[in-house]
């Protein structure tokens, strides 16, 4: 008989000894006793509180009286036109907006606060040195988040089920409605939970607490837009049946999820213990992502055309992408924990294949720029089979202009990553846990890039009508430009070319102790208790 | 259960550097089970770092901690399933009542069924919180709650325990019975317990070993006794004598075993180096050169006295 039988069989047996209580309320009892034993910790403790939470009380009840006053006010305006006019789709807006804000602002803000919270009153560390992990911690919270969602949505369910009885709107639309709109919550709480990890230090609490909220503020909004102008109409008029609207939506939540997991795991990374290894799942969480992202920019280009313009557009986004999470990769530490090194790859093919993996700075510049290099690969490809099977183009660059123009977005990348992780070993470690500070350093080395020489020429030739030259070459956005217009000096290559070589070679150099780490054998006595876990001192 | 062969809790050449400020320097001690370890030092001294430490929440900067044989910096979780922590905050969440609490933390450390009823009994009867299982942790008196910390800390059965500064800020009653509880960890379930307190004469009484440590060394370690004979064995002894005051004080000075001789009036006090028999001897030796002594006591030095004694007052 397990833990959760005996329950049972005790809750059922007490009710002999307990006769003014429910035998079924008992039984409820210790069933619920059953579930909760599998449910995350944190969910429990979250759902107790927010039962007893004011603000949660708060924000129910006027999106309660928000949705009456709503159906009140569309009713009566439109009278008696709500007996043969179809009110529904109008009518659902009104309720979708009132829906948007605790669903996209107030619960994504209620999981920041939470996880913040826990680390300005302490009980952070005192979760951290219990059994749960930092990921159990964060999924906890967001699982928290999600059920507040519920909540909310069934708060507001007679009122979407009005809408249909309106007519106006099928259900299908109002599901894809909800559906996105909790994947957004979703995810907004997932950036959250990453805000939180920015916030340990309590001068920085504030700040973040205002980038988010304008974040939150940008991202609903944004999302309320896309909603209104593009999603709601095409919703009416693109038939379900299609398979382009699904293959479309799949898509969409390919890339969703990988975002999803991603800022999980970056979420899980910042809230673990110093010698954890906080960087090899998401490294392979961001590689996964590089592949589904070759993937939908094929597919992109199978649909719409065989357009070279889109390999060029996608390798700028994967650009500025990688640009952040490369700062990431490259502001970790340099030494690898000796904990981390127990499950270092040993063999000759895990070392050549998986060390890129290992977390360190290091490695994560060279997993940065091999991803990279991949996508810029794959990207020229793409060009390729453009040329060769003869496609013809409506815009976009050459293939000469689009191998050069990608080879040279490459070569900025691994430059300026270079270049920004050299200088980021220079700041003391204290300061560069700030999170502010790396992404400020290469966003001021990007700017700089340009600015300087801009500034000397405009100098020497005092002429506000600038000429492109070889002094521009560490002008990123212009010497890009003119690659793609195949009008660059040939010293601009050499300079370009060859200093990311140069940088390349440098960051290769710095990061020989972080490859050469090998595994550290795991103590004996680890094991034994590995193998028998009920075996105690 | 195996025997456990190595120390509960063994501190090796431990260093924790924040900048140019050297938090902890270079300490090493062990505890063995079901020993009580007193942690002993002004304010800043280290205490609660290498407490932190050890309750993995830091990383040494050199050095190694290790609890029940397993490295602080290699094994965390494994560190985290032996040990219970108290910090010095108590570290409560608003709407929720004691039993909540509790719960909430039994499921953290893993306990489910009939094992986590069982875990929460135990330890709401042990901190006799039992009456107080429905009252929101707000409404808790400092006590209360200081108890409700403890019965978080070994919810899980931790064979080694960290209290920092667990009795700071109660009243004379409280201290009393959380002294008790500590004796019972120790005595009774046979936990070893590492604390810190600034309550320097209760340690004395519950603490089989101390450590006193200042600007993050470690200047004294052992029992209290042994370290009062480290510190020179010198007791603090009063004489009263009826005449001659001036003469006797002279008479004293001349002895290389006593130091530090003050007069007022009548009273004498010195303090003596050498044995009780060696003292016994000096008091014969007085009566014998002709003083009329009319009172003799001598006392050995408090807790307090020890740590005034043997710290600076050095603030880093």
């Amino acid at each position: 008989m397990n833990s959760g039988e005996i329950i049972l069989a005790e809750a059922i047996e007490r009710r002999s000894a307990q006769p003014t209580s429910s035998w079924l309320s008992t039984l409820v009892d210790a069933v619920a006793g059953q579930v909760t034993d599998r449910l995350n910790p944190i969910l429990v403790k979250e759902a107790r509180q927010a039962l007893k939470s004011r603000q949660f009380v708060v924000t129910f009840t006027l999106l309660l009286i928000a949705a009456w006053v709503w159906t009140l006010f569309e009713v009566s305006m439109n009278m008696p036109g709500v007996y043969y006019t179809p009110l529904g789709g109008e009518l659902m807006l009104g309720y979708y907006f009132i829906l948007a804000v605790p669903m996209l602002v107030i619960v994504p803000f209620t999981s920041f606060r939470s996880l913040a919270s826990e680390q300005e009153d302490g009980t952070y560390e005192l979760l951290s040195i219990t059994s749960l992990s930092s990921r159990q911690i964060v999924t906890g919270k967001l699982a928290s988040a999600i059920l507040q969602m519920v909540v909310y949505y069934s708060a507001l369910a007679p009122c979407l089920a009005f809408t249909y009885l309106l007519r106006g709107i099928d259900v299908a639309t109002i599901c894809l409605l909800l559906f996105y709109t909790f994947l957004a919550s979703v995810l907004f709480s997932a950036v959250g939970l990453v805000f939180a990890g920015f916030s340990t230090q309590r001068t920085w609490n504030a700040m973040v607490s205002v980038l988010l909220l304008l974040a939150l503020a940008f991202g609903t909004f944004g999302w309320l837009v896309f909603l209104v102008d593009e999603l709601y109409d095409a919703l009416a008029r693109v038939p379900l049946d299609a398979p382009e609207f699904w293959i479309g939506n799949l898509v969409a939540v390919t890339a969703y999820i990988s975002y999803l997991v991603l800022f999980v795991q970056v979420a899980a990374a910042q809230n673990s213990f110093a010698s954890d290894n906080k960087s090899t799942r998401i490294r392979v969480t961001l590689l996964v992502q590089a592949a589904c992202y070759v993937g939908w920019i094929g597919f992109a280009f199978a649909q719409f055309g065989y357009e070279p313009g889109i390999p060029v557009v996608a390798a700028f986004y994967a650009a500025f992408h990688w640009m952040i999470y490369g700062a990431y990769l490259c502001n970790e530490g340099d030494i690898v924990s000796p904990r981390v090194k127990r499950s270092l790859p040993q063999s000759f093919l895990g070392r050549t294949l998986l060390t890129w993996f290992n977390p360190g700075s290091g490695t994560g510049y060279l997993f940065a720029v091999a991803t990279f290099g991949t996508i810029v690969a794959a990207f020229t490809m793409i060009g390729m089979v453009v040329e060769v099977m003869g496609y013809q183009q409506r815009w976009g660059p050459r293939l000469d202009e689009l191998v050069w123009g990608l080879a040279f977005l490459l070569a900025y990348y691994v430059a300026y990553l270079g270049a920004g992780r050299i200088l980021l070993r220079m700041i003391p470690a204290w300061q560069r846990e700030i999170f502010l500070v790396p992404i400020l350093l290469y966003l001021v080395l990007l700017v700089l890039g340009i600015v300087i020489p801009m500034g000397i020429d405009a100098a020497v030739s005092r002429n506000s009508n600038l000429d492109y030259s070889a002094l521009h070459s560490s002008n990123w956005a212009w010497t890009l430009n003119e690659v793609l217009d195949s009008s660059v000096p040939v010293a601009t290559y050499v300079l370009v070319l060859g200093s990311a070589a140069l940088i390349f070679l440098v960051n290769l150099i710095l990061a020989t102790r972080e490859i050469e780490a090998v595994r550290i054998a795991t103590p004996q006595r680890i094991l034994d208790e590995d193998r028998s876990p009920a075996t105690d001192t | 259960m195996v025997a456990a062969s190595h120390p509960m809790i063994e501190l090796r050449r431990l260093h924790r550097f924040f900048g140019r400020t050297r938090a902890v320097n270079d300490i090493s001690f062990t505890l063995e089970k079901g020993e009580v370890f007193g942690y002993i030092g002004p304010n800043g001294a280290g205490k609660t770092t290498s407490m932190r430490i050890l309750a993995t929440l830091d990383l040494p900067t050199y050095g190694d901690a290790l609890v029940d044989g397993f490295s602080v910096v290699t094994d965390p979780d494994r560190v985290r399933k032996r040990l219970g922590f108290m910090p010095d905050y108590f570290g409560t969440y608003t709407n929720v009542n004691c039993a909540e609490y509790l719960d909430f933390y039994a499921r953290a450390y893993g306990l489910v069924g009939r094992e986590r009823h069982r875990a929460l009994q135990h330890v709401m009867s042990f901190t006799q919180l039992d009456a107080l299982a429905d009252k929101p942790i707000r409404g808790l008196s400092k006590g209360m709650k200081q108890r409700l910390c403890l019965g978080r800390s070994m919810i899980h059965d931790p064979a080694v325990m960290i209290l920092d500064e667990p009795a700071a800020g109660l009243d004379p009653r409280a201290r009393i019975e959380l002294r008790e509880m500590i004796g019972e960890l120790a005595s009774g379930q046979g936990k070893s317990i590492l604390i810190s307190s600034h309550i320097l004469t209760e340690l004395g009484e519950m603490c089989d070993r101390i450590g006193i440590i200042e600007k993050g060394e470690l200047l004294a370690v052992g029992k209290v006794d042994d370290i009062r004979e480290q510190m020179g064995a010198k007791r603090d002894v009063r004489v009263r004598v009826l005449a001659d005051a001036e003469k006797v004080v002279a008479w004293l000075q001349s002895h290389e075993s006593i130091h530090e001789v003050k007069q007022a009036d009548s009273q004498i006090y010195y303090s003596h180096s050498g044995t009780r028999h060696e003292e016994a001897q000096l008091l014969a030796q007085l009566v014998r050169e002709g003083f009329e002594v009319a009172e003799f006591a001598s006392h050995e030095r408090t807790l307090e006295e020890v740590f005034m004694h043997v710290t600076k007052g050095i603030v880093q």
